[in-house]
């Protein structure tokens, strides 16, 4: 329930600050009334009052001391899921340092511990297997371009692709 | 003579080779009939031009089957021409009748894709004179007919589905407004300055999501898929006629729509299937049964799409104006082999006409048969415990992200990622935010282009015959689940539920 609500809040604010942004949205003689900002004010009024309403629904509960069980599954072990999240980002944020391979290799092995997968032996072969089939399918198949790096891991890159 | 040609042994070949590279391609995340078009056109140079072009229909039938494979398996959309195959698909993979799911799938594109190529056969010029009375307002019009199955997909509430699509909507504006060339929400950085690109958005929201709410759920422990589904090997299991016999007139509906929609230059498959899947909404005595797991939920968007393949195809050949993205990158292939394409290609090479038309009925066929065992294939792989699976689904749509072009790709995909996963946590659907992003980008132009011809006469707008009859249809849409819920006796009667299978 608290979850729900800190999302709604998010979800209104957000959406107040984007209507206000829309509406610094430089505006051309021929189109003052239908302007770059016309259909995505619409859209945020419409979503303004919707979140509203729900704003409205979460907080009379809580004003009323009837907190409802939430009947979506809650999250077990959020610090897993958390570091799952991190490190998805840091692959993302990585690959353009270190290129396709490296990266990957070492994000799905970070990715296998953090999934309690235990011998190591398949941790890294499952990593160097996945990441050859990625490889093959991409690259030598598909001719597809993927980041290779920068200074000596775009070098390295150079050998494979 | 378009059957013998395709028979000819190196264009059976070729015909052959794209289906099972478009079946690959739309399986894969990230990569799709279109992608796959781009990526083999410049392999057809060396080919001969029938060889080429049933290469290259081939590659678009397989292509826009193989998104529901792992659309009804993992809930990951191959293709965006599947994603509401996953509303239906997966729920049903879930309740262990994967099988069917995958057998419903494979027939109904069959026969959407043989109805679609059918009626390209023998309406193409006159359906292609039709469509060129469409302007902005009728594009305006048919978009929010699309939207209006919103209110019907909404999960625990509706109001919390009506904003999934409105926050789908607003994504689509981020980038550069198409009529002013204005930046919108770009707030400076290089990789909203393109806009969201739809493919990442989709993978997030349903794959990588996917991903994160069975880690939430502790999955990875009990062995995941593999522990729940051991007992059930997945087998393609064709439906029976009875239980096709009660949604015939669904399947024809979304083969007709799903054709007309091929047919609207600039609206492809994907419209398609979320405009079928909305109509069998619509008709349907018990649409509360949508997104749980039914027949019909699977049926609808699967003939939709297939069948927009063949309407596609007939603006292409008529008029020299694509269908949909892939038959604009199809273009190419006329360039590259001297071709003249428009309105007297018809005329001009009948032949090659003809077997292009046999290619597209043919490319069904084999798919039909092909399915069998690439869907045995990618069964093997529930059999694999969740985090390796989980590892390789990440690691798969991370890349197919990418290779769109840059990392920003895959940046996007994690965010939605995140985004998709608190949206199903709290009971925000996503997939009529998915609905906003594909049909935002049509209806703003098409309301504001509108508006500006008509010199902001919004009546003169609304009251043109064709917007009217798909606006009243979208009221009537929106409409309905409340009106069955304010008149139904009993609780909770009336609304559909989508949510985790848990």
């Amino acid at each position: 329930m608290r979850g729900e609500l800190i999302f709604n809040i998010v979800l209104f604010a957000v959406s107040l600050f984007l209507y206000y942004v829309a509406g610094t949205f430089r505006q051309f003689a021929p189109y003052t009334k239908l302007g770059p900002g016309f259909w995505p004010k619409g859209i945020l009024l419409g979503i303004i009052f919707l979140s509203g309403i729900l704003l409205f629904k979460n907080i009379i509960p809580l004003v009323k001391h009837e907190v409802k069980k939430s009947s979506t599954g809650s999250v077990q072990e959020p610090y897993r899921l958390f570091l799952v999240i991190v490190v998805s980002f840091a692959y993302a944020f990585g690959m353009g340092i270190f290129g396709f391979i490296l990266s990957t290799i070492v994000f799905q092995i970070v990715l296998l511990y953090l999934l309690k997968v235990k011998r190591v032996f398949l941790i890294i072969f499952v990593s160097l297997l996945n990441t050859a089939m990625l490889y093959v399918l991409f690259i030598v198949a598909l001719n597809m371009l993927l980041p290779p790096g920068v200074g000596i891991f775009r070098t390295i890159s150079l050998f494979f692709y | 003579m378009g059957f013998y040609s395709c028979f000819q042994p190196g264009n059976f070949l070729a015909l052959a080779g794209g289906t099972i590279a478009g079946i690959v391609a739309g399986a894969i995340p990230g990569l799709d009939c279109s992608v796959a078009t781009a990526l083999f056109l410049t392999l057809t140079y060396n080919m001969t031009p029938p060889q080429a072009f049933v290469f290259l229909a081939g590659i678009y039938c397989g292509g826009v089957y193989g998104g529901q494979i792992p659309a009804i398996l993992f809930r990951v959309p191959g293709a965006s021409e599947a994603v509401m195959t996953t509303l239906d698909g997966y729920p049903m993979a879930q309740k262990g009748q994967a099988g069917k799911a995958l057998g419903v799938g494979l027939l109904c594109s069959l026969l959407g894709g043989l109805f679609g190529t059918m009626i390209l056969i023998l309406l193409a010029p006159p359906l292609a004179d039709l469509a060129l009375e469409f302007g902005p307002a009728e594009y305006f019009g048919l978009s929010v007919l699309g939207l209006s199955c919103i209110s019907s997909l909404g999960a625990r509430s509706q109001i919390k589905a009506i904003i999934s699509g409105l926050l789908g909507l607003l994504f689509a504006t981020v980038g550069l407004d198409q009529i002013t060339g204005m930046q919108r929400f770009t707030f400076g950085t290089g990789m909203l300055q393109g806009g969201i690109n739809f493919i990442p958005a989709v993978i997030g929201l349903f794959a990588a999501a996917e991903v994160y709410n069975q880690i939430s759920l502790k999955r990875y422990e009990i062995g995941g898929v593999r522990d729940e589904k051991k007992s059930n090997k997945v087998k393609v299991k064709l439906p029976s006629f009875s239980e096709l016999w009660p949604i015939k007139w669904s399947m024809l509906r979304s083969a007709i729509v799903g054709t007309w929609i091929g047919i609207l230059p600039g609206v492809g498959a994907t419209t398609a299937a979320i405009v079928g899947y909305a109509q069998a909404v619509r008709f349907s005595k018990h649409p509360e049964k949508f997104g749980t797991g039914i027949i019909e939920g699977i049926a609808a968007p699967e003939t939709a799409n297939n069948a927009a393949t063949g309407g596609a195809m007939v603006p292409l050949l008529a008029l020299g104006i694509p269908g949909s993205a892939t038959t604009a990158i199809m273009i190419g292939a006329f360039y590259l082999h001297g071709l003249q394409i428009g309105p007297m290609f018809l005329q001009q090479n009948k032949p090659l006409a003809y077997t292009i038309f046999a290619a597209m009925a043919l490319a069904n066929v084999i798919f039909f048969v092909l399915g069998f065992f690439a869907i045995k294939a990618f069964a093997k792989v529930l059999e694999l415990r969740y985090p390796y699976l989980a590892a390789n689904i990440l690691a798969f749509c991370a890349v197919g992200a990418t290779a769109l072009g840059d990392v920003y790709g895959m940046k996007m995909m994690f965010i939605f990622a995140i985004l998709g996963f608190f949206m199903e946590k709290y009971g925000f659907p996503v997939a009529p935010m998915v609905l906003g992003l594909v049909l935002g980008p049509i209806a703003e132009p098409g309301l504001r282009r509108a508006l500006l011809i008509a010199d902001y006469d919004v009546w003169l707008v609304l009251t043109r015959p064709i917007t009217a009859f798909f606006l009243i249809l979208s009221i009537f849409s929106l409409l309905t689940p409340v009106l069955r819920n304010l008149f139904s006796r009993r609780k909770g009667n009336g609304m559909m539920d989508i949510k985790r299978q848990d």
